[in-house]
């Protein structure tokens, strides 16, 4: 006999609801991601990086920016801007104060004469949908940015970590132009409680990852950070806020050059 | 494994089917009100905020079910960390947190006396049954469960591995279970 027969008849229903939410939204996401197959080519050509106007992107209302797609949503081998190398599957969205809308997009890499130098294995690439342009109002071309394979963290299985600028890093006659966002970015695995990010000037990040989906290994992360934060590393904590790896540090311009 | 007597089915094994069978989750919870219950009211010494708190880890480790995976440390251990979680941002943000709770639209608890008393009437009964338990399982429980230590930590000062401290824990914290469920 439960001390609080309320509470446990209150979990049950929850279970219950939960359970009905969670067998909706598998038969929702193979609909959407059936139509979002034959719709996605035109919505990435709609929201390519030559389209987009310089000067403060959040001002536009004449932008043509599109959101992200659905998590689960499949673009096919051949589609989107740039052409995908194979099928790339959206695997976390979200939006962050200055790059704004992001997509995460998981695939593989099969090798082959195509990718030259490309490491096999399982890739991870981040599109920010809408980039900023630079303070001078130069457009930022530059919106994704990717790896394959787990090339130097085979120390963290399961974690990896990469860096996007935002905008990108550009020196441009003898005046640099710093990024204002860094997009720290990567794969956790699905135990990961919390995902969490530390610098030597005590600044402390945590985030919750984003739960991956069934048919791909692991859950996800994208943390915004500032450059210049110092020396700092990133790691995974479980659920009992356990160190998850030895952590990886990050790179420059977070840590100073 | 007869469907409907969850006492013979694992923590583990409650976990795994709780995301299909609603029953599954309740047994868990009613397995385990009185560890977390008894977790709360010695820290907070307030019933009615104790019985929040362990309403919203429980609400929290139904939202966390999927990420649920098999470990080396006993399902208890993983409730727990949720329950210290759960008082540490309610102890950093002033107020007893409930977002779990909203997320699943559980109306607030209508607590009786009865109820309240019953709870306050955990707190002491695990420290005492702790007593109860050898004196190596019952410094390491005592060490990562009333302390709040890192395994780490524990494992340097009791001069023995990390894994050895993760068995005791978790063979205690079976003991401590089996004692409170007999204590019904």
């Amino acid at each position: 006999v439960s001390l609080i027969p309320d509470l446990e008849a209150q979990l049950r229903d929850g279970a219950a609801r939960r359970r009905e939410r969670a067998r909706r939204r598998a038969i929702g996401s193979f609909a959407t991601a059936a139509g979002a197959a034959v719709l996605v080519s035109a919505l990435l050509l709609t929201s390519g990086a030559g389209e987009r106007r310089a000067g403060d992107h959040r001002a536009g209302e004449e932008r043509r920016f599109h959101g992200p797609l659905p998590v689960g949503t499949v673009i096919p081998k051949g589609d989107g801007t740039p052409p995908r190398e194979s099928d790339s599957t959206v695997v976390a969205t979200g939006t962050t104060p200055f790059a704004g809308a992001w997509q995460l997009e998981a695939s593989r890499n099969f090798g082959g004469r195509s990718r030259p130098g490309v490491p096999r294995g399982r890739c991870l690439a981040l599109t920010v949908l809408d980039p900023p342009a630079y303070e001078d109002g130069t457009p930022d071309p530059s919106g994704g940015s990717g790896f394959c394979g787990a090339v130097g963290f085979r120390k963290t299985p399961g974690f990896s970590r990469a860096q996007k600028n935002v905008p990108t890093l550009r020196k441009d006659r003898g005046r640099l132009f710093l990024p204002k966002e860094v997009l720290v970015y990567g794969r956790v695995p699905e135990r990961a409680g919390k995902v969490v990010v530390t610098a030597d000037s005590g600044i402390r990040i945590e985030v919750e990852p984003h739960e991956g989906l069934k048919s791909i290994r692991g859950d996800f992360f994208v943390i915004p950070v500032k450059p210049r934060l110092g020396h700092a590393r990133i790691n995974w904590l479980d659920a009992d806020g356990g160190r998850g790896s030895r952590g990886i540090a990050l790179e420059p311009p977070v840590t100073k050059s | 494994v007869d469907d409907t007597d969850w006492r013979r089915v694992s923590d583990d094994e409650l976990l795994r089917r709780a995301r299909r069978e609603p029953d599954a989750f309740a047994a868990f919870y009613s397995r385990h009100e009185r560890l977390v219950l008894g977790f709360f009211v010695r820290r907070v010494g307030d019933a009615e905020v104790a019985a929040d708190l362990g309403a919203e880890t429980f609400a929290a480790a139904l939202a966390a079910i999927p990420r649920f995976r098999r470990r080396r440390e006993p399902p208890t251990a993983w409730l727990l960390g949720i329950a210290r979680n759960t008082l540490a941002m309610s102890r950093r943000r002033g107020r007893v947190e409930a977002r779990a709770r909203r997320r699943l639209r559980m109306p607030r608890l209508d607590l009786t006396d009865e109820v309240l008393e019953r709870i306050e009437g955990l707190n002491g009964t695990a420290l005492e049954l702790l007593g109860g338990l050898p004196p190596r399982e019952r410094e390491a429980v005592k060490a990562r469960v009333v302390d709040e230590r890192d395994y780490t930590e524990i494992a340097r000062d009791l001069r023995c591995s990390e894994a050895v401290v993760r068995k005791r824990v978790s063979r205690g914290l079976a003991a401590l279970r089996d004692q409170m469920e007999e204590t019904k």
